[in-house]
């Protein structure tokens, strides 16, 4: 039997913490393909084509941050309906609402969860069909 | 008028009243006495006229009667006898042979005879029984003449011929007056000739037959003027029974009636109204009087009467008084004029001490206490110049002696005044340190850093000091008088104007009550349009309860704002600084835990969770921290909804499961007394749900219980230990762990506090989680506590408004 691997795009500036996700991430299954800045993934999506989950920080290199990035997503017919998972350290609900209303999957703040709880999430939203957000 | 009296002596008083009451005396009785001398006058010469008349009358009628007997004895002259005899006897009297012309003759003799004598007569005759003129003797010319047989007339028709025929030998026949006519047709002669007719019936003397009439024409005015004095001083009229005019003073009304001249003037016409019904009387035509008297000619026949009447004029009646009147008139105004000099003499010299009186008033006014005032008389003035005398005696001592009081008591005020003046000296130096006092305040005031602003009570500016000026542009008498709210603006967060009801003047002014701005976020817009951050604090100024005003202080929290946001941004980049290491040497330990990295032993297995926790102990601390901070920094959010607290804590619970199961604690929750929603932030009620359930895990030894229970109770029951002032939504969590030492119980509640019992075991805690519990409660409108006793257990209570948890707004949320 085939098991379709699912691609992750994971953007985030901080190297060690984005070795530690494509690491688990690899280790549970998924492709990753990684970026450090909007620039970057932008380029990744070209690249690949397609992916089927965006792991994305809040700040990254360059001046743009994530939410450009879920803005860009989002208005592209192929990406709109990509879930999106907001990992970031910032607590700030003003940046969470503003996500909230772009219309991410899931915010998570990155100290208060384990990867492999994240990793559950995003298995489930690639699982299911694709529900309208 | 009255002025003028009130000004002028008493003696012009007294004369002046004197002179009135003599003019209205004399004046009273002289009208009274000429009015009565008038009338007794009037009755005087009524009375003098009316005897007069009377006595006319009765001449008059007295000559009338004679005038009868004069007839009779005419008629019994020889001659008439004669006359008759002849007559029957062919015009021989067989008698004496005499012819009746011989008769008729000698009977015009006796005729003329009598005319002559008496001078009353007109005619006199004899006429025969056939009614013709036997003897006829006219006045002609003042002279009898005695008509020719030619000329004699027949009279048989005539009305006194024929009354006289029917009467007996003594009677004497009187006709009306009438004017005499003659002539056939009878006609009236000229000149006016009034008669009476006295006629008497003749008998033959042997027979006794009737044999003709004698008629004598009286002249009826000769009559009258020959006997009295009528009509000599008066005006005479006389009137016939008829009232038609015989005499008057104008002829051409006599002779009136329908028989002679036909004009109709008779006494009706003359004096109407009047009555002449008796036989004498008066009667008034104007201020004439006029009497009369009944002439009777014939007492059987009143229509033979004759009404005459005298009228005097008031001139005549009057003419007496008037000249009376006069000089008693002048003797009266004579005798005034010198009464009244007289008076005026004696009053003068009656009140000339008042005059010294009031001479020595004066003087006295002046203070010339010896004067004295002439004595001259005993009477009340003489009386009062004594008593005025004495009173100047006096006058003399008391004076003295109040010069002496006044001497003595200007010494006292003198010395008061200096006293005062002493005081004086001294208020002044008060207030001059008043003034200084007030110049420094004012400078105070003036110097103080903050903007101050008085306002009255319909929030008009009054007063603000420099640093208003400098903080918003405007000066003090730019903004005098003018309501705060108008002149300064103030913007909320989002830069939107805040109404006037909303700013915190308008609360002040009616709740009474000081207002603070809760959040640092309020700016005030400068007079050129720029915008600063404020904290404000306004407080009212009460006069016995009543508000008169308000006070506003605010500053510019610029720096402040600023700083904390720049504590903000630090806390936050700190936070998330120390979250990305944290994060790495938990996820990194996870993958080594979780074999991605290869196989681990038990031993390094032990290790690598000892990091682990580590490394979440770390996280947590970091986000207590965080919350901390934007406790410390302020106010944050909270934000009620309708939040399914069942659901909410049945969540939480499940969330500790594994601790709980770990450590074999039996956790029973009872949310029977609370059915429905609740208005919570649901962040922050699950942080305290959190926080009370993982202390109560931590310190509950294994084996224990905990109970939670939510309910709603009304105000006045009993929650715990505490008496509910209001509705409320009321939690607790009872566990049966550890304690806490009864002298560490009011810290539990600081920050970073951990009690001495749980930090020798081998728990882990912040020490931060039930500070962070008690911020969100007490700031969302609860309140929290607890009782507990070491080693059997704690129970904490929390309770919240029944309506929901307080929203705030904020700058912060708090956040896990």
């Amino acid at each position: 039997m085939t098991t379709k691997q699912y691609g992750i795009l994971v953007v985030e500036d901080e190297r060690h913490l984005l070795a530690a996700v494509a690491v688990k991430l690899e280790r549970s299954g998924f492709g990753v393909l990684t970026a450090e800045s909007v620039e970057q993934a932008k380029a990744c999506l070209k690249d690949v084509g397609h992916v089927d989950a965006v792991w994305l920080d809040h700040y990254l290199l360059g001046k743009e941050t994530g939410l450009d990035f879920v803005a860009y997503l989002k208005s592209d017919e192929a990406t709109k309906h990509l879930p999106i998972f907001v990992v970031s350290n910032t607590t700030s609900p003003e940046k969470q609402q503003s996500y909230m209303r772009l219309g991410i999957t899931k915010y998570y703040i990155k100290s208060n969860h384990r990867l492999d709880a994240i990793i559950e999430d995003i298995r489930s939203a690639v699982n299911e069909p694709h529900h309208e957000r | 008028m009255n002025k003028l009296f009130q000004n002028a002596s008493i003696g012009f008083k007294i004369i002046l009243i004197s002179a009135l009451f003599a003019a209205i005396f004399l004046g009273v009785s002289f009208s009274y006495v000429v009015l009565h001398v008038r009338s007794m006058l009037i009755a005087e010469a009524i009375k003098s006229l009316q005897s007069d008349l009377q006595s006319e009358k009765e001449k008059v009628e007295i000559y009338a009667d004679q005038v009868k007997g004069i007839v009779l004895a005419l008629k019994g002259t020889p001659p008439v006898q004669g006359i008759i005899r002849a007559r029957t006897n062919g015009g021989i009297d067989r008698l004496d042979n005499s012819t009746l012309v011989q008769w008729q003759n000698r009977l015009q003799a006796i005729f003329s005879a009598e005319m002559a004598a008496s001078g009353i007569y007109d005619q006199l005759r004899f006429i025969d029984k056939d009614g013709r003129e036997v003897v006829r003797v006219n006045l002609v010319d003042g002279k009898p003449h005695a008509v020719p047989e030619s000329e004699l007339q027949y009279k048989g028709d005539r009305d006194y011929f024929l009354e006289t025929r029917a009467l007996s030998d003594d009677s004497v026949y009187v006709s009306h007056t009438q004017l005499n006519r003659e002539g056939n047709p009878p006609t009236v002669s000229v000149p006016y000739k009034p008669v009476v007719r006295y006629s008497s019936p003749v008998f033959q003397k042997q027979t006794g037959t009737w044999s003709g009439v004698l008629v004598a024409n009286v002249l009826t005015d000769r009559l009258i003027r020959k006997n009295s004095v009528l009509g000599s001083r008066f005006d005479l009229y006389v009137a016939d029974a008829e009232g038609y005019f015989v005499v008057h003073p104008d002829t051409t009304k006599e002779w009136g009636g329908p028989d002679d001249l036909g004009t109709g003037f008779n006494l009706r016409g003359e004096f109407p109204g009047a009555s002449f019904d008796g036989q004498s009387g008066v009667i008034y035509e104007g201020d004439d009087v006029l009497a009369y008297v009944r002439v009777q000619f014939d007492k059987n026949d009143p229509s033979r009467d004759w009404i005459v009447l005298e009228r005097v004029p008031s001139s005549v009646i009057f003419g007496s008084i008037n000249s009376t009147v006069a000089s008693a008139i002048f003797v009266g105004f004579a005798t005034f004029v010198l009464l009244f000099f007289i008076f005026r003499f004696a009053i003068r010299r009656l009140l000339s001490p008042l005059q010294d009186l009031a001479v020595g008033t004066d003087r006295i006014g002046t203070g010339d206490f010896d004067t004295e005032v002439p004595i001259t008389s005993q009477d009340e003035i003489g009386r009062v110049a004594e008593a005025f005398n004495r009173m100047a005696d006096k006058l003399k001592v008391l004076y003295s002696s109040l010069e002496d009081q006044v001497h003595e008591k200007t010494k006292n005020l003198d010395d008061k005044v200096t006293d005062l003046e002493k005081t004086q000296r001294a208020m002044t130096n008060v207030l001059e340190d008043i003034e200084a006092e007030k110049e420094r305040a004012k400078a105070m005031l003036a110097s103080i850093g903050d903007g101050l602003i008085v306002l009255d009570k319909d929030e008009r500016i009054l007063l603000v000091n420099k640093s208003f000026e400098a903080l918003l542009g405007w000066k003090e008498s730019e903004v005098r008088g003018k309501k705060l709210t108008q002149v300064v603006p103030m913007l909320d967060a989002s830069g939107t104007l805040v109404s006037e009801e909303s700013r915190l003047i308008t609360k002040t002014l009616k709740e009474k009550k000081k207002e603070t701005t809760q959040d640092r976020s309020v700016q005030y817009r400068r007079k050129d349009g720029s915008h600063f951050p404020v904290a404000i604090t306004v407080s009212p100024i009460l006069s016995d309860e009543q508000v008169a005003g308000a006070v506003e202080v605010f500053r510019d929290i610029t720096k402040e704002t600023e700083v904390d946001k720049a504590k903000t941004e630090f806390v936050s980049l700190a936070s998330h600084q120390l979250r990305t290491p944290l994060t790495s040497i938990n996820w990194y330990t996870e993958i080594l835990l979780g074999g991605d990295a290869g196989e681990v032993n038990e031993e390094q297995k032990r290790y690598l969770h000892e990091i682990y926790d580590g490394g979440k102990r770390m996280v947590e601390l970091v986000n207590a921290l965080l919350n901390v901070s934007r406790i410390e920094l302020g106010t944050f959010i909270v934000e009620p909804k309708a939040t399914d607290v069942v659901a909410l804590l049945a969540s939480v619970v499940d969330e500790q499961k594994t601790a709980i199961e770990q450590r074999h604690i039996s956790v029973s929750v009872d949310t029977r007394e609370w059915s429905t929603l609740y208005n919570a932030d649901p962040k922050l009620l699950r942080m305290i749900f959190q926080n009370l359930l993982s202390n109560a895990v931590k310190y509950t030894p294994p084996g224990g219980s905990i109970q939670i229970t939510v309910a709603g109770k009304v105000k006045g029951q009993t929650y715990g230990t505490v008496t509910l002032a209001e509705d409320s939504f009321c939690f607790s969590i009872t566990d049966s762990g550890y304690g806490i030492p009864a002298n560490q119980k009011d810290k539990i509640f600081t920050k970073l506090f951990r009690a001495d019992n749980v930090r020798t075991m081998d728990t882990d805690g912040t020490g931060l989680g039930l500070y962070i519990v008690k911020s969100i409660v007490d700031h969302s409108g609860g309140h929290i506590w607890f009782v507990s006793e070491e080693h059997k257990g704690t129970t904490f209570f929390f309770i919240l408004p029944n309506a929901g948890m307080v929203r705030q707004e904020g700058s912060r949320a708090l956040g896990s």
